[in-house]
């Protein structure tokens, strides 16, 4: 992309709970696409469908309310399974043995994308991303994660077809920011991680802790990680006392670790101004 | 076993909600109350009680339970007072089941049942195998949101079987593109049985149907014809379903998908759906190159991946094998793609459809049931072509006269290679007699399907992203991804290429279920692709990496070679001459960095998906 563009851009946004969806991020996700149209860009998001937090994960559908007009949603079909609450639609080797059918079933899920539950939700989401891309060309995609399958579809359509994208991590794909241990899919995901981080625009943080510990750990593309918050997010503070005891950064790997000058945070406003300054560059 | 149930358990009105929550247990104080609090026309809390004998099941509400005389603090969750019950195990659930089933058969209207632990699961997976207003709902908190869809206004059927996977509506919906303005319109004899869950339907009704302003018309049909008839038919842009063999379930959702379906419409004159193996990403890539190359064509692939599958590739309709079994599904996936296409393209002799299976155990490798599909869809007007890829169709007796380095009939293959040869006779025996054209990816196919026409391989533009000159000088690195490695020689490549590595003399990357899409970007990184020695073929992987102008060592036949219309620069190697050939590489780099180049031009030649548009639309003809 070249020229200042600096409005109506077509911006797909991949957040897999969005409103209904009521969990963390959902507010985050409500106020990034409020700011896009108000920047003025054209926003489609990419979500599950209605069915999923109607009756498997439940939702709120007053938050559709606030979803800002002229903003395209697609809504994606998830598989349940294994969350699906009703039994009437369980196979019958799920009743029969629930523990070795669960087991097989978490088995097979991450076999493909190293996301428990919400992995299934990818060759889905792609077709659907690259069916909007063909009627209506993306200019840029952000993702927003947990669940990271989110950013599966960021990469897809960059992959395919040179579309830029930011990441947007509210936690972090690779650690689990309660102990600062890598999560249990961790030798997996690190692969994904690495080659999202060299792809990428832009990944912002919400978490600075995170943020830093992102920019020690993969120097190469230090350059590229912001932090961004909106108003009213708790964000666990640098080297805080987590859960079980152990420190953040103590739990980090000490070698990568090196005291860094305090992170320049933005608010969306100026994150999203960063992001449409480096498509112009 | 006997049991009983409360005496004074009314009936609903039809519409009115019950709610009933079953455990195993006594409730806690507060699910008593979140119950009781419901928005429902009826509340009843359940639990199960088995008298000493151990055979006498009660359904009782809170107010009959026996009395609790002991210390609220001694007594766990689910124990009763000594000498007033045995304690509840599975093996009461069929006697728990039939009190249950006598207690809400009275209902006229829905009833939402949560059952809250696995007595309770089991119970009420038998209830709703004989009743079919009951909804099962495994925790409090799903079933008052059921409850809450229920009093908006959903149906029983809306809520257990919502709107299936469609891409074409997702988007449709949201308002971008073509609206899904293709209606169809079908009546159903809603009061007819379906067959109870693993057995036969044996009464029923054949419904009428009614068209209106309809591009495909879903009609379901639970006359007790044959099992060897066709659950699915196609009568010009509509289909006619029947229950007949499935399970319960199964025609429950099917039967739920009956009425006024929507599609979008396509716009070209031919409309092609290929599906549903998606090998190597080449069902995406060519329904891709389809539409971007063939004018007045579109193109859509399906694919069923299966549950163990460790890498996904792009497809325009992903499923995964059990979505596939599943007759709604099925049923889903011809509406929004079947219905419209004029033509077919049916990869590796696997089932499109299963017509012929309406069973949710339907297998979606059965070469007989592709076979079916075929006879089904030519018999429907529309054009069928196949199309196999590799090994589903290479016979390994004959492989291993073409080339003397073929991996089958070795000691170590025996197996794999027995196996092969019962694929593959199946294969060839499902397509004995089909008159119609026949593709395959790889030259080399054409000695096994005597007639066909090679359609290329195809990889995306990121393959073809400008990159730098393999071969400059440095240490090379050589890189060998083995979908297979018994099918690519691995047991020789390993070996020498980590024998080289350590002696300094490349660095090695052994590169095993890489994610395919990394795969082009990790190719600009290497300067050498090992891609096989012992198949006499090239793979997709060889036009990825000629794509990227990285140089390929690969075993192909003279035959195959002469194939191709100019030659392939791809260094032949085998088993053989592996060490030599990269000793040759490392010493000659400026060479072979040119052959590398020539790679660009030949992979824009063959393989970026012009060439197998047109060989493709081609072949399906005028």
């Amino acid at each position: 992309m070249t020229g200042a563009v600096t409005r109506g851009l077509h911006v797909l946004y991949v957040a897999w709970g969005f409103p209904p969806h009521q969990g963390p991020g959902a507010r985050r996700s409500l106020a990034t696409v409020a700011e896009l149209v108000r920047q003025g860009h054209r926003v489609t998001v990419l979500t599950a469908d209605l069915a999923t937090f109607d009756v498997v994960f439940g939702g709120d559908r007053s938050l559709l309310d606030e979803i800002p007009q002229d903003v395209h949603v697609v809504r994606v079909a998830m598989a349940a399974e294994p969350r699906d609450p009703l039994l009437n639609r369980w196979p019958a080797a799920r009743i029969e043995d629930p523990k070795a059918w669960g087991a097989k079933v978490a088995k097979e899920q991450v076999r493909a994308f190293p996301e428990e539950v919400y992995g299934t939700w990818q060759p889905r989401a792609e077709a659907v991303a690259h069916r909007i891309h063909e009627l209506d060309p993306v200019d840029l995609v952000i993702a927003t994660g947990d669940p990271y399958v989110d950013f599966s579809v960021a990469l897809r359509l960059h992959v395919d077809h040179g579309v830029p994208f930011v990441l947007d991590d509210r936690d972090s794909w690779l650690l689990d920011v309660e102990t600062g241990e890598p999560r249990p899919l961790g030798t997996r995901i690190l692969p994904w991680l690495e080659f999202a981080l060299s792809q990428a625009l832009r990944v912002w943080f919400a978490n600075p802790a995170m943020a830093d510990w992102h920019r020690n750990r993969f120097p190469l593309y230090a350059d590229r990680i912001r932090v961004v918050q909106i108003g009213g997010e708790d964000v666990l503070e640098t080297g805080g006392e987590v859960a079980s005891g152990v420190t953040l950064e103590a739990a980090l790997e000490p070698a990568l670790q090196r005291s860094l000058e305090p992170a320049p945070q933005l608010s969306l406003e100026p994150a999203l101004q960063d992001v449409v300054t480096a498509l112009a560059s | 076993m006997t049991s009983t149930a409360p005496a004074t358990a009314p009936a609903t009105s039809a519409g009115e909600v019950w709610l009933v929550h079953l455990s195993s247990a006594p409730p806690e104080p507060d699910t008593v109350a979140r119950v009781e609090s419901a928005d429902v026309a009826r509340s009843t809390i359940l639990t199960v009680v088995v008298g000493q004998d151990d055979s006498t099941i009660q359904l009782l509400e809170p107010k009959d339970l026996p009395p609790q005389d002991m210390p609220a603090g001694d007594l766990s969750p689910g124990e009763l007072p000594p000498g007033e019950s045995a304690e509840v195990g599975v093996r009461h659930a069929k006697a728990t089941a039939a009190a249950l089933t006598g207690i809400l058969a009275s209902a006229s209207g829905p009833v939402v049942l949560a059952a809250v632990d696995r007595v309770a699961h089991l119970a009420s997976w038998d209830v709703v195998q004989e009743l079919d207003r009951v909804v099962v709902v495994d925790t409090l908190d799903a079933a008052l949101r059921v409850v809450a869809m229920l009093q908006a206004g959903a149906a029983i059927d809306e809520v257990l079987h919502p709107p299936g996977f469609s891409v074409g509506l997702s988007v449709a919906d949201a308002g971008i593109g073509r609206p899904a303005d293709a209606e169809v319109l079908v009546t159903v004899d809603s009061e007819s049985p379906v067959a109870v869950e693993g057995e036969a339907l044996v009464t029923a009704h054949v419904e009428t149907l009614v068209t209106v302003d309809s591009d495909s018309l879903v009609t379901v049909d639970k006359g007790p014809d044959s099992l060897n008839a066709p659950w699915l038919t196609f009568r010009d842009q509509d289909l006619e379903i029947r229950t007949l063999g499935m399970s319960r379930s199964a025609a429950r959702a099917v039967t739920a998908r009956a009425g006024l379906r929507r599609r979008v419409v396509e716009d070209a004159p031919r409309r092609l759906v290929l599906g549903p193996a998606n090998y190597a990403g080449q069902g995406g890539a060519w329904a891709r190159a389809v539409r971007e190359h063939a004018p007045g064509w579109t193109a859509r692939n399906m694919h069923v991946i299966p549950p163990h599958a460790i890498l996904i590739f792009d497809a325009d309709l992903p499923l995964n094998s059990v979505e596939w079994a599943d007759p709604a599904t099925r049923l889903d996936l011809a509406v929004e793609l079947v219905v419209g296409a004029t033509d077919i393209v049916i990869e590796a002799m696997r089932p499109l459809l299963a017509v012929m299976d309406g069973s949710d155990a339907a297998g979606s490798w059965d070469p007989r049931r592709a076979r079916e599909d075929v006879d089904a869809l030519r018999a429907s007007g529309r054009n069928v072509a196949l199309l196999f890829h590799g090994s589903e169709v290479r016979r390994p007796r004959l492989h291993a006269r073409l080339t003397p380095w073929s991996p089958f009939y070795q000691e170590q293959t025996q197996v794999l290679t027995a196996n092969l040869e019962r694929t593959t006779d199946r294969v060839h025996e499902a397509l004995v007699d089909f008159d119609g054209p026949i593709l395959v990816s790889t030259p080399d196919l054409l000695d096994h399907v005597p007639g066909a026409v090679w359609v290329p391989g195809v990889v995306g533009p990121a393959s073809f992203l400008p990159t730098a000159p393999a071969l400059t000088g440095r240490r090379p690195i050589v890189a060998h991804a083995p979908s297979s490695s018994w099918l690519k020689g691995s047991e020789w490549v390993d070996p020498v290429l980590q024998r080289m590595d350590k002696e300094g003399l490349l660095t090695y990357r052994r590169l095993q279920n890489l994610p395919p899409i990394m795969m082009p970007s990790l190719l600009r990184e290497v300067d050498v692709v090992v891609d096989q020695v012992n198949l006499g073929n090239p793979g997709v992987l060889a036009a990825q990496a000629m794509a990227a102008g990285r140089l390929v060592l690969a075993h192909l036949t003279e035959p195959v070679r002469r194939r191709f219309p100019e030659p392939p620069p791809v260094v032949e190697t085998t088993p053989e001459n592996i060490e030599q050939v990269l000793l040759s590489v490392i010493e000659n780099q400026e060479h072979y960095s040119a052959v590398a180049a020539r790679g660009v031009e030949f992979a824009r030649t063959f393989h970026d998906g012009l060439m197998s548009a047109r060989v493709m639309t081609e072949a399906l003809g005028p």
